[in-house]
């Protein structure tokens, strides 16, 4: 089982073509605390989608491509979680500082990639480049159904300075003791420095490749909204499906790399539970 | 896996190409997309389940089953509250949804790998919940001889019974209020307004000349009334004597006499 799931990290290293920040992981949605898991043991999912996703944010060509996402848990707190479709927070390692009853919270160290990775030369840019991150993540819950997410993340190397943060509400309903809707709702919000980064197009750019230079500011980057679908057929696997909706704010979506503010994505997939 | 790769192989034929639109009608054009995705998902997903319960005993099969591991999680909770709780006790429930139906032959099971063991019910529904490492780590399931139809999974918190049938007033009022503590700790939206007004006394059908009287002063009062009821306030399953006990300001230090020890004692919130 190790190799396969190294194998699918391995594809989920190639495949990714396209991008859209759908903001929680797919399969575990639900604050889980780790003080809840016996000594010495750990939780571990690997789900394979067929995802239809925009080939970025902003970019009105979608694409049809496989996606994964790895969610392991270890009940000292450590986690590691990658979904290839996420952008700007796609790999993370991170640790639960502290995991009780309703909070949990913690630190993560990562990478994502840079907005430019996916925007070929001729719509502009042609920098594929890793964006490190520290950060941290909190979530709490309200009720057995409502659920407030959010991560804040600070970006090294060429993009530092940047912060980058993503805050959720997610209300689930439970449909029988197998299946669950959730309605999740939220925005990311970005610093000047993060902004200039994922939507700015410099003098220098400018000259390049022909587009008019575009300097956004910082606040609100996005609104968004999804519904995940989950059904778990035995233990260990399950169905995973969503429909996800973003708007890039005012603040970011001027430049002409952003030809639909508006985007739209469709996930379906098996996930295994080991 | 097998059974995976083959799946991917049917994406990748169907997939391979680049798939573009510019705009929302175009958007309809790719529905068909979608279905055959949805249509090979669900192809996919009955041929493991197919697979995954081939191993199953006939009279656990399709039968009504949750995750060892989630309940696991969600059992734990109790065990590490740090609040007062020395009047609750918390198990896992196999309730019955269907009124037609009864917990008679009723076995619930855990299921693993290696880990096989039978969890008995008491006639409320309730068993004594496992902590196995062992079960966790194999990802085990609890299993009912009954389809998702007939029962459901709870987690239920509800007050010790003493076996000399005397209950403090004051001690029943305590753990109404650790029940509600408890329960405004793990859903604080859905308790925090939420008061405690009562308890319940549930006992079995062939239980007769149930006798619950109350205690203050020296002086015994009639025997409260008994009404056919559920254990727990929001069950639909009715088939129980029930004799409730409303909290008064006045009757603070008396005490309850229960002629016979009840199946199960629930808290009651308002």
């Amino acid at each position: 089982m190790k190799k396969i799931a190294f194998i699918l990290l391995l594809m989920s290293l190639t495949t990714a073509q396209g991008q859209i920040n759908v903001s929680d992981n797919l399969i575990s949605d639900q604050l889980q605390n780790t003080d809840s898991m016996p000594e010495h043991s750990q939780d571990k999912y690997v789900g394979l989608y067929i995802a239809e996703l925009p080939k970025y944010q902003g970019s009105s060509d979608m694409r049809t491509e496989l996606a994964v996402d790895v969610r392991h848990e270890w009940s000292n707190g450590i986690l590691l979680s990658v979904n290839s479709w996420k952008p700007y927070d796609t790999y993370q390692l991170g640790k639960h500082l502290s995991s009780v009853q309703n909070m949990d919270y913690g630190v993560l160290l990562g990478m994502g990639l840079n907005r430019a990775s996916y925007i070929t030369e001729s719509d502009g840019n042609a920098n594929k480049d890793w964006m490190p991150f520290a950060g941290g993540f909190f979530k709490y819950k309200l009720s057995e159904d409502i659920q407030f997410n959010s991560e804040l993340l600070y970006y090294f190397g060429r993009f530092r300075g940047g912060a980058y943060a993503d805050l959720n509400v997610i209300k689930s309903f439970p449909v029988n003791d197998h299946q669950t809707i959730a309605l999740s709702a939220g925005t990311t919000l970005g610093n000047h420095d993060f902004s200039t980064t994922q939507y700015g197009i410099s003098e220098a750019q400018s000259i390049q490749y022909g587009y008019p230079a575009y300097s956004p500011s910082a606040g609100v980057e996005d609104v968004h909204m999804g519904v995940t679908w989950h059904w778990n057929f035995n233990s260990s696997w399950m169905l995973n499906s969503s429909i996800y909706a973003s708007h890039l704010a005012g603040n970011v979506n001027g430049t002409r790399q952003v030809q639909d503010a508006n985007n739209g994505s469709l996930l379906v997939g098996l996930a295994y539970r080991f | 896996m097998r059974i995976m790769v083959l799946c991917l192989s049917v994406w990748h034929t169907v997939f391979s190409r680049r798939i573009e639109y510019r705009n929302a009608v175009m958007m309809i054009k790719n529905f068909p997309i979608i279905a055959r995705c949805l249509s090979t998902m669900v192809l996919c997903t009955l041929s493991t389940m197919a697979f995954a319960q081939a191993g199953d005993t006939v009279e656990f099969k399709d039968g009504a089953w949750i995750s060892y591991r989630d309940s696991y999680r969600k059992m734990i909770s109790f065990e590490k509250y740090s609040g007062a709780k020395q009047f609750l006790q918390n198990n896992i429930r196999v309730a019955i949804i269907d009124k037609k139906s009864s917990l008679d032959g009723v076995r619930l099971s855990l299921d693993g790998k290696k880990t096989h063991l039978n969890l008995p019910l008491d006639p409320a529904g309730r068993a004594v919940f496992p902590m196995l490492k062992a079960a966790y780590d194999e990802n085990a399931e609890l299993r009912v001889n009954r389809k998702d139809s007939v029962v459901k999974f709870e987690y239920r918190i509800s007050i010790t019974t003493r076996p000399d049938g005397l209950y403090e007033i004051a001690d029943l009022r305590a753990a109404c209020d650790q029940a509600l503590h408890y329960l405004r700790y793990q859903d604080f939206l859905h308790y925090s307004l939420k008061q405690c007004v009562g308890v319940k006394f549930a006992y079995g059908r062939d239980q007769n000349e149930i006798s619950l009287k109350v205690k203050y002063n020296d002086q015994l009062s009639a025997a409260l009334p008994v009404a056919e009821g559920s254990v727990f306030p929001d069950d639909n399953y009715n088939a129980f004597k029930v004799v409730v006990y409303k909290f008064t300001a006045s009757a603070e230090s008396g005490q309850i006499i229960s002629n016979d020890v009840p199946l199960a004692i629930t808290a009651l919130f308002e």
